[in-house]
C-alpha cells in the first residue's frame, strides 16, 4: 500500500480534476466539497466476497419478494410474519403503489445494503438501502484514478476489475426497459449527489434530464427535445418517491413529472428503483428481514442483522429500558445518520427524557447492540490512524441479481465516532476484490 | 443519441458564452496588468460602461482584484468561469468528464490565483485550461450539432465583446462570418430580423449603428 500512499496528493489532485465531490446544505446555504478520500483501499478476499455475495443475494431476493407481496395479496401479513402496524404505519409504504406491478416484476433494481466486519470476522447488516441509494460513482472513479497514479500497485496486487458498474447499470435499466430511452433523472445540479448523477448518466450511456427535460402524454413518458418527443423506457430517479409526482404525491413538488405515476402504473415505463419500496429498507422492518428470507425462500439468512429490539413487542421495551445506557437508539424516520443515539453518550437525564418518548411511540425507534466493529487504516497527516469504517455494498437486479465486486467503504473521521456518512463529515475508501 | 433536449441546448450555449467571455475578456485584460507595472492609467471606467456593468471599484487595482477574482460579484470572470463550469458540469454525459475536467482546471486555477502576487501566472493557465477545452470538445464529441451549438455561443460572446470594447469592423465582419457557418450547422433557430441584419454587415459601418448591430447579435437566439 505504501505506493499508494506515496501518490496520495496526485491521486487528491486527480479527484479534484474531475470534480468528485459532493454537496451539502448548512445553515440554508449550499456548498460543494470534495469527498475526503483515503487511498488505502478495503481488501476483500475473493473467498469472503464469495460468502459476502450469496449472503446479498439472497436477502436482495427476499426484499424484492415482500414488496410485491406487500403491494399485492399481503400473505406475509395475513401469515402473522410481519405485524401490519410496521407495514401500514411506515412512511416508506405508499397506498398509492397498492397493485403496481413493475415491468419484469422487478422493485429494487440497486439496492445498497450497508454491513460493517465485527470484531468476530462476521459481517453484520446494519441497514437496507432500497429507495435511491448512493455512492458506487466513487470508488468506480476513484479505482480508474488510482491505476493512473499508481500503476505498480495494481501490477502487483490483482484486484477485481470494478470498472463495469456503467455496463451493469445499463444492463439492469435494458432488462426492465418498457421500450425507449434510458434516462438518468436528477432533481438538478444542487442536489448532493449531483457528482454520482452526471457521471452515472455518461457511464451508462444514458440521457441526463431533470423535471422540464420530461412529459408525460396519453400514459407514455417523454423526453422532450429539439426533434420530436422520444419515448422513454426506463427512468433511473434519482428523486425521492415524495416529489417524482406531483399530481400523486407532494403537491408543491417542482422537481417531480407530473403523471409519472400514471405511466409507470400503465406499466408504460420502469422506474428504477420502483416507488413505494421504501417500506422494505424501513429500520423497523430491517428486524424482519432475516423472517422474510426463511418465508420466502425457506432458507436461513447468510448474512446476520445487528442484534435489534423493537420497542414495540413488550419483551424488548423491558430490555430496552433497562439497557438504554449500552444500546444504540434509531429514528426510524431518519436517514443519512441522523437520528442516531448512542445511550452511552446521554446523561441521566436526557437517558430519561428518551426512555419517555421510546414508551410513548414504541414504533418510531428501534434498539440495536452497539456492534464493535473492525477499524481500518487511514492516512491523516503523514501518518496512520485507525478509524471507524462500514461498507456500502451494491446489488442490482436485472434478468439476475449480480454483487458489484467493489462498493463503497466509508469511514468517520472523528476518532470517537460510529458515524460515516459523508453528510457528516465521513470520507471513503475503494473497495478491493482480491482475485485470489 | 442525436437529439437534445431544449435546456440542454441552451446550457451548450451558455457554456460557449461564458468561456468564451473568460478568455478574450483576460486577453484583453492581458497588457493592463504589464501597463500598471509602470503606474499607467487604464480606463476601467470606461471599460465598464462598455460593458454596461456597475463600476464601484476604489481604483484600477480594486477593479482588477474584484473584477477578475471576486466570485461574489455577479460580473466578475470568476463569477462567469463558475457559470462555465456549472453549466458543463450539467452536460457531463453530453462533453464527457476528459473535456469537462479541462473546465474544473481552470476553476482551480482561478482560485490559486486569487490570493497570488503574481496573478497573471495562475490566469495564464487559466486561458491554457480554456483553449485545452476548445480543443477537446472539438475533437471528442461526435454530434456536430452539439459542437455547434457550443461554438455559436461563444461566437455570439465574441462579438458582443468585440463590439462593446470598440474592435475594428473588418475584424468584426469575418466573426459574423464564422458564425453563420457555425449556425448552419445546428439546429437552432435564429430570429429571422437579426439575422437579416447580421447578414448584412459590411466591414465598415458607422459608429451609430454598431449599437443596432451589438442588439441584432444579443438578440439572435433565444437560449
Amino acid at each position: 500500500m505504501q505506493e499508494l500512499l506515496n501518490h496520495s496528493n496526485e491521486i487528491n489532485e486527480q479527484l479534484a480534476r474531475y470534480g468528485v465531490k459532493f454537496g451539502i446544505y448548512k445553515d440554508g446555504a449550499f456548498n460543494e466539497r470534495l469527498f475526503p478520500f483515503d487511498p488505502i483501499p478495503r481488501q476483500i478476499s475473493q473467498g469472503d466476497f464469495k460468502a459476502l455475495e450469496a449472503g446479498l443475494v439472497q436477502r436482495v431476493r427476499a426484499l424484492n419478494a415482500f414488496i410485491h407481496d406487500i403491494y399485492h395479496e399481503k400473505h406475509i401479513i395475513r401469515d402473522g410474519v410481519v405485524p401490519e402496524e410496521f407495514v401500514y404505519r411506515s412512511p416508506g409504504y405508499l397506498a398509492q403503489c397498492e397493485g403496481a406491478t413493475p415491468p419484469k416484476l422487478v422493485y429494487s433494481h440497486i439496492s445498497g445494503i450497508d454491513l460493517v466486519l465485527g470484531k468476530d470476522n462476521e459481517w453484520y447488516i446494519l441497514e437496507d438501502n432500497l429507495r435511491i441509494p448512493s455512492g458506487a460513482s466513487y470508488p468506480l472513479i476513484a479505482r480508474t484514478l488510482c491505476r493512473r497514479c499508481s500503476p505498480e500497485t495494481f501490477q502487483k496486487n490483482k484486484v477485481a476489475d470494478n470498472r463495469n458498474y456503467g455496463m451493469l447499470l445499463k444492463r439492469t435499466m435494458d432488462y426492465v426497459n418498457a421500450g425507449g430511452i434510458n434516462v438518468v433523472f436528477t432533481p438538478g445540479r444542487y442536489n448532493a449527489a449531483y457528482f454520482e448523477h452526471s457521471y452515472l448518466a455518461e457511464q451508462s450511456g444514458a440521457v441526463l434530464a431533470e423535471s422540464g427535460d420530461l412529459f408525460v402524454e396519453n400514459r407514455v413518458l417523454y423526453y422532450r427535445t429539439d426533434r420530436d418527443p422520444v419515448r422513454v423506457g426506463a427512468l433511473y430517479r434519482r428523486v425521492s418517491d415524495d416529489y417524482i409526482d406531483p399530481l400523486f404525491f407532494e403537491p408543491s413538488s417542482l422537481i417531480g413529472i407530473p403523471n409519472l405515476m400514471d405511466a409507470y402504473m400503465a406499466g408504460n415505463v420502469a422506474v428504477i428503483n420502483a416507488p413505494g419500496n421504501g417500506v422494505a429498507d424501513d429500520k423497523g422492518i430491517y428486524y424482519f428481514v432475516p423472517k422474510m428470507i426463511s418465508y420466502y425462500l425457506q432458507e436461513e439468512a447468510l448474512l446476520k442483522n445487528a442484534p435489534t429490539y423493537l420497542p414495540y413487542f413488550a419483551a424488548d421495551m423491558s430490555y430496552v429500558m433497562a439497557n438504554l445506557d449500552h444500546l444504540v437508539i434509531k429514528d426510524v424516520a431518519e436517514a443519512g445518520g441522523y437520528g442516531v443515539i448512542f445511550g452511552e453518550n446521554l446523561s441521566l437525564a436526557q437517558r430519561e427524557e428518551l426512555k419517555k418518548a421510546i414508551q410513548l411511540a414504541p414504533r418510531r425507534f428501534i434498539a440495536q447492540e452497539v456492534v464493535d466493529f473492525q477499524e481500518m487504516p487511514v492516512s491523516e497527516g503523514g501518518s496512520l490512524v485507525e478509524r471507524k469504517a462500514d461498507l456500502r455494498a451494491f446489488v442490482l437486479t436485472g434478468e439476475d441479481v449480480t454483487v458489484w465486486p467493489s462498493g463503497l467503504t466509508r469511514f468517520s473521521r472523528d476518532p470517537d465516532s460510529f458515524v460515516v456518512n459523508s453528510s457528516q463529515g465521513g470520507g471513503f475508501k475503494d473497495t478491493w476484490i482480491l482475485c485470489q | 443519441m442525436d437529439t437534445l433536449s431544449v435546456s440542454k441546448a441552451s446550457r451548450l450555449f451558455w457554456l460557449g458564452r461564458y468561456y468564451e467571455r473568460v478568455a478574450t475578456t483576460l486577453a484583453y485584460l492581458w497588457n493592463w496588468y504589464d501597463r500598471m507595472i509602470d503606474g499607467a492609467p487604464i480606463d476601467y471606467a470606461g471599460f465598464c460602461s462598455a460593458l454596461d456593468i456597475d463600476c464601484s471599484y476604489a481604483d484600477a487595482e480594486a477593479f482588477m482584484h474584484g473584477y477578475v477574482f471576486d466570485g461574489d460579484n455577479p460580473v466578475s470572470l470568476r463569477a462567469a468561469a463558475d457559470a462555465m463550469l456549472g453549466n458543463g458540469m450539467m452536460l457531463r454525459e453530453t462533453i464527457g468528464s476528459r473535456t469537462l475536467a479541462y473546465l474544473e482546471l481552470a476553476v482551480s486555477a482561478f482560485e490559486s490565483g486569487k490570493d497570488s502576487v503574481t496573478p497573471t501566472l495562475p490566469l495564464q493557465r487559466v486561458i491554457d485550461c480554456i483553449m485545452a477545452f476548445r480543443g477537446s470538445y472539438d475533437d471528442c464529441i461526435n454530434d456536430e450539432n452539439v459542437r455547434n451549438i457550443i461554438k455559436c455561443g461563444a461566437g455570439v460572446e465574441r462579438l458582443s465583446l468585440y463590439l462593446r470594447l470598440g474592435w475594428r469592423m473588418d475584424l468584426v465582419q469575418p466573426e459574423v462570418g464564422k458564425l453563420m457557418k457555425r449556425m448552419n450547422r445546428t439546429r437552432l433557430v435564429p430570429s429571422p430580423d437579426a439575422l437579416r441584419l447580421l447578414l448584412a454587415v459590411k466591414a465598415s459601418i458607422p459608429p451609430e449603428e454598431k449599437a443596432s448591430v451589438l442588439a441584432a447579435v444579443e438578440n439572435l437566439f433565444k437560449l
